[in-house]
């Protein structure tokens, strides 16, 4: 018999193929190895081989059929067509523990490995006897074989594996009250499905019907149902599946719009468009639905912060009220007791006297813990005015050690004071400087440290030492010997309402609201603050560094 | 499964695969040991296929 075929080139391309042929296996070949490459290079960790085994097994088994289509070779055909029988049923192996693997969440025990060697192995043993591929069926020129009892095994293994799926998937359906872990299984028991209908559509059908070129589409099916696959796998393992899915229909895209280049039938061009219409309408449609639903959840959250900053806002006046009406109270009661102090109201008993001696202490308390949270509230509202005058630093410190002396003494401290000759004068807010920075500082430092020492000190830096312009600065710092500061505490030190953890046990009428002032002031004055700490219990320092004025 | 026990598992399926494929290759482009049809009426059923083991090896 006399047939004109063409001669292959690499195995794969020749004029013997209808062109649907290339455009199913190539699609598939590339959308799997799309899959396989995500998997090694994104999902690093992935647990799945059998996912990549199906890819892999699938691939030879597209390349070899790739051969069968476009060979003119019969040694070519009995020998590829003989190997696309013996990956056909690993192929089904593997999607079987897939889906054991990931319906139970749990490997394979080593005797259900082995027994799914031995149901492989038939179809390895019958494919070198020349029981699967029997002969080269030269009836017509379709370069066919003869498909044996070895193809029927694989039949029933496929057949088989599939039964056992679906019961197993029943079963485990019927016993599983959790509807998310339903919802997993029933998905997954699907996608497997579906790949097998797919594959089998391709290649049971045709081996009976002997409509070879038809059947090709179950191939173009199998990878959607592979992708499908690794969707579903990937959405119940908490990773990322919206960028699965836009890769995936990137990818699509592209490799079926490259291969429309080359169909140069009409007719083909049809089915080739069926085709990329059955890839893209369910991507498209989760993707689309995926990206509404963000859009939609991206709109709540607005109008959720746009609520809340006026909660917040709303919040802030109200504390904004309170603590101003709180001050005035406050500001009156100091000024009653602190005239019953001082002999205004004429004389007292000791013991009102005493009394109103405590009182004053503790009103004095409250009102700087108002004016503490009025101030932070006014720096974070930017309504914060400064005055510019030129003042010594030098002599801020010593007025505030002054007063601060009698507070170290009676806890027991020593408090160490050094103060340098060099230049001390700067320019700002001599009031907001003394009350929140100095004072506060030398304050926070002798409340801090049980016993020990608090040592503050004054130097000026050397000139091209300060700030970007290299200016000349001053710096203050103040170092004790008292609780410490940790490296977690550091970095909420000067924020908002920022305690350290173990702070507040020693100081419970903190606000928290002291450092962070402090820190708007320095910076405001042009400065910076730190503070340096070797861990809990081994004290801190905390610097200051302002420009000096020329 | 230990890793060893993983490894002699995966030994004997790609060995298994491995020789399947060299007999496969042997018989059909060493030894051509298979049977050309060119009538319908040639086709083996499923009892006559054993006959094909005659074939091996054809030279």
């Amino acid at each position: 018999m006399m047939c004109e075929w063409d001669t292959a080139r690499f195995l794969i391309f020749s004029g013997n193929g209808e062109p649907l042929i290339y455009y199913s296996h190539i699609t598939s070949i590339l959308i799997f190895a799309g899959l396989l490459a995500f998997t090694f290079l994104r999902l690093k960790e992935w647990p799945k081989n059998s996912f990549r085994m199906i890819a892999v097994s699938y691939i030879i088994w597209l390349y070899c059929d790739l051969i069968l289509w476009a060979t003119e070779s019969i040694d070519h055909v009995m020998f590829f067509w003989t190997l696309l029988d013996m990956i056909e049923p690993l192929i089904f192996v593997s999607a079987y523990v897939y889906f054991v693997q990931f319906s139970k969440g749990m490997l394979l025990s080593e005797r259900t490995k082995w027994a799914l060697f031995a149901l492989l192995l038939p179809a390895l043993i019958m494919g070198p006897l020349g029981l699967t591929v029997v002969g080269f069926d030269f009836t017509d020129c379709d370069r066919n074989a003869w498909e044996g009892v070895g193809a029927y095994y694989n039949y029933f293994v496929e057949a088989l594996l599939l039964m056992l799926i679906i019961v197993k998937a029943a079963i485990q359906l019927f016993h599983t009250r959790d509807n998310h872990e339903r919802a997993k299984l029933f998905m997954v028991s699907l996608g497997i499905c579906l790949l097998f209908v797919g594959f089998l559509a391709a290649n049971f059908l045709a081996t009976f019907t002997g409509d070879y070129v038809t059947s090709q589409y179950g191939h173009v099916a199998v990878p959607i149902f592979a992708a499908f696959l690794a969707y579903i796998t990937i959405k119940y393992e908490s990773f990322e599946p919206r960028i699965l899915l836009i890769d995936t229909l990137v990818v699509a895209l592209f490799i079926l719009l490259l291969s429309l280049l080359f169909v140069d039938n009409v007719n083909y061009q049809i089915y080739a468009n069926i085709v990329a219409f059955v890839i893209m309408v369910p991507l498209g449609y989760t993707l689309v639905t995926g990206i509404r639903n963000e859009v939609r959840t991206r709109k709540k959250v607005q109008q959720l912060a746009g609520e809340l900053e006026v909660v917040n806002q709303q919040q802030e006046n109200l504390l904004h009220f309170i603590s101003h009406e709180v001050k005035g109270y406050l500001t009156e009661s100091q000024a009653g007791f602190a005239a019953i102090v001082e002999g205004d109201m004429g004389a007292v008993s000791d013991k009102v006297k005493e009394m109103s001696t405590s009182a004053l202490a503790n009103v004095r308390k409250g009102v700087r813990t108002v004016m503490e949270i009025l101030d932070a509230s006014n720096f974070r509202k930017g309504t914060v005015d400064y005055k510019k005058d030129r003042f010594d630093l030098k002599e801020t410190v010593q007025s505030v050690i002054g007063h601060q002396q009698k507070y170290a003494d009676s806890k027991g401290l020593k408090l160490e004071v050094s103060i340098g000759d060099g230049a001390s004068m700067i320019e700002g807010d001599e009031e907001k400087v003394r009350e929140h920075v100095i004072r506060n500082l030398i304050d926070n430092a002798i409340k801090y440290t049980p016993h020990g020492t608090v040592k503050v000190s004054l130097t000026d830096l050397p000139r091209q030492s300060f700030g970007k312009a290299g200016g000349k600065g001053i710096r203050f710092s103040v170092q004790d010997s008292g609780v410490g500061i940790t490296d977690e505490d550091k970095k909420k030190l000067f924020t908002e309402g920022g305690h350290g953890k173990d702070s507040i046990k020693t100081n419970v009428h903190s606000t928290g609201y002291g450092l962070y002032i402090a820190k708007q002031i320095v910076e405001a004055h042009g400065g910076t603050i730190r503070a340096e700490s070797d861990g809990a219990g081994r004290g801190s320092r905390f610097i200051v560094e302002l420009p000096a004025s020329t | 499964m230990p890793k060893s026990r993983k490894s002699v598992f995966v030994s004997c399926v790609l060995g298994a695969y491995l020789l399947a494929i060299l007999f496969t290759f042997m018989r059909v482009y060493v030894y051509h040991a298979y049977p050309i049809y060119y009538s319908g009426d040639e086709m083996p059923n499923i009892r006559e296929q054993l006959r094909t083991l005659t074939y091996w090896p054809r030279i």
